[in-house]
């Protein structure tokens, strides 16, 4: 997980540094993320409708907190699937 | 008083007057306890479900934000557990924070006292109009 955020990090050799991601709920000054937001939520989870980790979707510890959360609640009322396929 | 947040899916095989009937009965029990009802959302409507519940593909989604006391939700539950024309619900207790929908409407004390369906959306419109003019002048 902090492999590809720290920055401090000496490169590795003939390695591609990956861009450091940001949160997106951060930069968009989300406080609260909404269970109904079904399209915002979709992006951050795979063709599967599983949720994507912290280490792809590059989200902060408090919004992806935030956002398994109201992933779940879409989930129980039948806005978002358990399971695709 | 808490402000809670109510989504329960009807089954869309119930007629328009049953559900109509229903969705009155729901909020009757919201103000037979205690609450106070502030908005009956229907727009959400007939809409396709993610997965299919009891083999249904499709339910008809009714959004409910109502004030109550904390014992209200357990009753709630229980009584749309009980019926079946209700494939699901689920009680949420408002966050009152910047959402990703919408800024939830946070009115003053004072606007409670207009009709409550009018008073939120003519009161949204001037106010942002009157922030950019002072702005620009």
């Amino acid at each position: 997980m902090s492999e590809d955020r720290g920055e401090r990090r000496p490169r590795p050799r003939g390695g591609r540094r990956p861009r450091r991601k940001v949160c997106a709920f951060c930069v968009d000054k989300i406080e609260y993320i909404d269970y109904k937001d079904i399209n915002r939520l979709r992006r951050f989870t795979n063709e599967r409708g599983k949720i994507l980790p912290r280490r792809m979707s590059g989200n902060c510890a408090k919004h992806q907190r935030q956002l398994s959360e109201a992933i779940k609640r879409a989930r129980a009322i039948a806005l978002m699937p358990y399971t695709a396929d | 008083m808490n402000r809670y947040e109510m989504i329960y899916i009807i089954d869309t095989g119930l007629e328009e007057a049953a559900r109509k009937e229903l969705i009155e009965k729901v909020s009757a029990l919201i103000s037979a306890n205690g609450g106070e009802i502030e908005k009956v959302d229907e727009t959400w409507g007939k809409r396709r479900l993610a997965y299919a519940i009891d083999y249904k593909t499709e339910g008809w989604y009714v959004l409910v934000t109502f004030k109550a006391p904390a014992e209200l939700p357990r009753e709630l539950e229980r009584n749309l557990q009980i019926n079946e024309n209700v494939l699901r619900y689920l009680v949420v207790k408002l966050v009152e924070k910047r959402s990703s929908v919408k800024p939830r409407p946070v009115r003053p004390v004072a606007a409670e006292e207009a009709p409550a369906e009018e008073a939120p959306v003519e009161e949204a419109a001037p106010v942002e109009e009157a922030a950019p003019a002072q702005d620009a002048e």
